[in-house]
C-alpha cells in the first residue's frame, strides 16, 4: 500500500449507511462508517455480495440510503432531490462499470460526449474536448469505431474518457479491470493512476484484484455491509 | 484515418436509435404511414370533388345553379322547366338562364354514365371555345361527348352510340376540363327528357347575373320568393342541395381519428419494445447526469422522426392511390384527386401527433427509470 494522502480534507463522509435490498432480508451496507479524503486513491475489497458495489451506487447517487448520513463535497446525499442528484452525477462524479456500458450505436467520439450534453456543455467545446480525452486514454486513433470493433481494453478506456468527460471531482471505479486480460488491466491502472494525478481527483475503486488494490493509497475490506477495522 | 469531428446532438441519437433497428423501424413507419395513405387519398378526392363542383357551376360563366329546395341529393331535383323558367327571369338581377337535365343511364356497356340534357338552342356558344372535334349538336339525335366519355366508350365524330337502347350520333368531342363535365355525354333536352321519364322538367338552372347585380341578394329573392328554389354558388354551399360532400369530408376527419388512434397504438407499441430493449442503455444516460426531461426528449424525437418518414411515405403512396383510383374506368368520369398543401399538411400534422402521441407513455417509462435498477438489468 502506498502512503496515504490525507492532507487534504474530507470530501467524503459516511455515518451509520444502510441500504438494504428485499424489504430488508438483504442488508448490502449495514451501518457503514467512512471517511475519504480529497485526491485519496481508496481501494474498497470484499467477497461478492459484500456490499461494495452498493456502496458505490450510493456514492454516486445512483441508489438512495435508506438511513444514515452520507456527505460528498459538503452535500449530504440523502437529501438530494431529483433534480440535484442529476447534477452531482453529471457534474461531481466520474463512472467506470465493469462492463464498459458504452452506447452500442454510437462511436467511441460520441460516447465522450455523451456526459457532456448533459452538462449542455457548447458543441464547440465537445468538438475541442472529446477527442483531447480519447488523446489521453490512447485512442485517438479509433475516435470513430463503433464499442462493437474495439477490444475489451479499448472500450474500458473510451469508458474512462468518458467518465473524465465533466471533469468529475471523484472518478468511481466499479471492477474496472474485472472483464479485462492482465496486460489491458494492468495499462487501464497505469492510465486511471496517471490521470487522478493529472487532474488531482479522488479515486475510488471496488475491486477483487489484490494487484489493483495494491496501488491505493488505502485499501478498505467490506465485510456483511460494513468496513473491517 | 479522417475523424469525424461532427458534435453529437440529441436529434443524431434519436437518428441512430432508429437506423440500428431498421426492420421495426420500418414496419412501424408502414403501419403509421396506411392511416396518412388515407387521408390523403380521401382528402385530395374530396377536394376534387369540391373543384368539379365549383366548376361545374361556373360553366359558362354561370353565378348561379338553381335546385328544386330540400332535396338531399342534387340529382333528385325535379323542377318544372317552363315555370321555373320564367319565374327566375322575373327575377330582378337576372339575366340569362339556362336549363339543364342530370340523368345517370347505361350507355353502350357502361352501366351508368352521366348525362346532361340541354335545349339545343341553349348549347351555348361559349361550347364553341371547348370542342376539340367536330360541332355542337344541332339536331334531337345528336350527341357531344366529353374526352373522358370518348375515351371510355371509344367512340369518335360520326360513330353512333346507344343511349338507354336508343341510338345517337356523335357530332363533337368537348374539353371543360372539369372531370364531371368532360365524363358526361350532352344530349338534346327533349330526348333525355323522354329517356328519363321526367317529360318538361329537368334538374337545374344555371343563372347569368346582369352586371353589377348582388349575388347574395337574388340568391335571397329567389329563395323567398319561390320556396320550392334554392340557389347555389360554390362547393361552400353546396350542401344546400346534396350533403354528399360535407359526409365525405366528415369522413376524412373520422378516418383521420381512426388513423390517429391505430398508428399511436402501434407507435407507442414500437417505443415501449425500445425502451425496454434499452432500459440499461437509459441507465447509463440517467448515471452519467441526463436528467428525466432530456430522456423523454430524446424518446419523443424518434418518435417524430417516425412521424416525418411515415409522413413522407404515406403522402407518396396516397398520391399514388388517388390517381390510380381516378383511372379505374367507372371512377375515371367522376374523380379527379387535387393535391393542395392543405392535404399534405394534414397528413404530416396528423403522423406527427400520434406517434408523439404514441411515444409519451413510453418516453414517461423511460424517464423513471431507476439508474440502480437498469444498470442491475440484463
Amino acid at each position: 500500500m502506498n502512503e496515504s494522502n490525507t492532507g487534504n480534507g474530507v470530501l467524503l463522509s459516511a455515518r451509520g449507511l444502510v441500504k438494504h435490498f428485499e424489504n430488508g432480508n438483504v442488508r448490502a451496507v449495514d451501518g457503514l462508517d467512512l471517511d475519504i479524503m480529497r485526491q485519496e486513491f481508496v481501494a474498497i475489497c470484499g467477497p461478492s455480495g459484500c456490499g461494495k458495489s452498493t456502496l458505490l451506487n450510493l456514492i454516486a447517487a445512483i441508489d438512495r440510503p435508506d438511513r444514515g448520513t452520507l456527505t460528498v463535497a459538503g452535500r449530504s446525499l440523502a437529501s438530494l432531490d431529483r433534480r440535484d442528484a442529476d447534477a452531482y452525477r453529471r457534474d461531481t462524479v466520474g463512472l467506470v462499470f465493469q462492463l464498459h456500458n458504452l452506447l452500442a450505436s454510437l462511436t467511441a467520439l460520441e460516447n465522450v460526449q455523451v456526459p457532456m450534453m448533459a452538462a449542455a456543455t457548447s458543441a464547440a467545446a465537445r468538438c475541442e474536448r472529446a477527442p483531447a480525452l480519447l488523446e489521453s486514454v490512447g485512442l485517438l486513433d479509433r475516435a470513430d469505431a463503433l464499442p462493437s470493433v474495439l477490444s475489451g481494453g479499448e472500450r474500458q478506456r473510451v469508458a474512462l474518457a468518458r467518465a473524465l468527460a465533466n471533469e468529475p471531482e471523484i472518478l468511481l471505479a466499479d471492477e474496472p479491470t474485472g472483464a479485462l486480460d492482465s496486460e489491458s488491466g494492468q495499462r487501464l491502472l497505469n492510465l486511471l493512476e496517471d490521470l487522478r494525478r493529472q487532474s488531482h481527483m479522488t479515486l475510488i475503486v471496488v475491486t477483487h484484484d489484490e494487484k489493483v488494490a495494491r496501488r491505493a493509497d488505502r485499501i478498505l475490506h467490506m465485510l456483511d455491509g460494513r468496513i473491517e477495522a | 484515418m479522417k475523424r469525424n469531428n461532427m458534435p453529437l446532438t440529441l436529434f443524431g441519437m434519436a437518428t441512430r436509435n432508429l437506423v440500428r433497428r431498421p426492420m421495426r423501424t420500418s414496419l412501424t413507419t408502414i403501419g403509421v404511414g396506411v392511416g396518412v395513405v388515407a387521408i390523403v387519398a380521401l382528402s385530395s378526392t374530396i377536394q376534387g370533388a369540391r373543384g368539379s363542383v365549383d366548376s361545374t357551376i361556373r360553366v359558362n360563366n354561370a353565378d348561379l345553379l338553381v335546385f328544386e329546395s330540400n332535396v338531399s341529393v342534387d340529382l333528385f331535383s325535379s323542377l318544372a322547366e317552363t315555370p321555373t323558367r320564367q319565374a327566375l327571369l322575373a327575377t330582378p338581377g337576372v339575366l340569362r338562364v339556362v336549363a339543364t337535365l342530370w340523368h345517370v343511364v347505361p350507355v353502350e356497356d357502361k352501366p351508368y354514365m352521366l348525362t346532361f340534357g340541354l335545349r339545343l338552342g341553349e348549347m351555348d356558344s361559349a361550347r364553341r371555345d371547348m370542342m376539340v372535334s367536330g360541332r355542337i349538336p344541332e339536331s334531337e339525335d345528336e350527341v357531344m361527348l366529353g374526352v373522358i366519355a370518348q375515351r371510355a366508350l371509344n367512340k369518335d365524330v360520326g360513330d353512333n352510340v346507344a343511349i338507354r337502347g336508343e341510338p345517337f350520333r356523335v357530332v363533337g368531342v368537348f374539353r371543360q376540363g372539369v372531370v364531371i363535365l368532360d365524363g358526361a355525354i350532352v344530349v338534346p333536352m327533349r330526348r333525355l327528357q323522354a329517356l328519363s321519364g321526367k317529360v318538361d322538367h329537368v334538374t337545374a338552372f344555371q343563372v347569368h347575373l346582369k352586371p353589377g347585380a348582388d349575388t347574395d341578394a337574388v340568391i335571397a329573392r329567389i329563395e323567398r320568393e319561390h320556396p320550392g328554389l334554392t340557389a347555389v354558388t360554390g362547393s361552400g354551399d353546396y350542401s344546400k342541395v346534396d350533403e354528399g360532400l360535407d359526409i365525405a369530408a366528415g369522413m376524412i376527419w373520422v378516418v383521420s381519428l381512426i388513423a390517429l388512434i391505430v398508428g399511436a397504438v402501434i407507435v407507442a407499441n414500437t417505443m415501449w419494445m425500445s425502451v425496454l430493449e434499452r432500459t440499461r442503455e437509459i441507465g447509463v444516460l440517467r448515471a452519467v447526469g441526463w436528467s428525466r426531461s432530456a430522456i423523454v426528449r430524446m424518446i419523443v424525437l424518434e418518435a417524430a422522426w417516425l412521424g416525418v418518414a411515415a409522413a413522407i411515405v404515406g403522402c407518396a403512396c396516397g398520391v399514388l392511390l388517388a390517381k390510380a383510383a381516378a383511372r379505374v374506368s367507372v371512377a375515371e368520369q367522376f374523380l379527379s384527386p387535387r393535391f393542395g398543401p392543405r392535404t399534405f399538411l394534414l397528413a404530416f400534422i396528423v403522423a406527427l401527433l400520434l406517434s408523439v402521441l404514441g411515444a409519451l407513455a413510453p418516453a414517461l417509462r423511460a424517464a423513471n427509470v431507476s439508474p440502480a435498477e437498469a444498470l442491475r438489468y440484463e
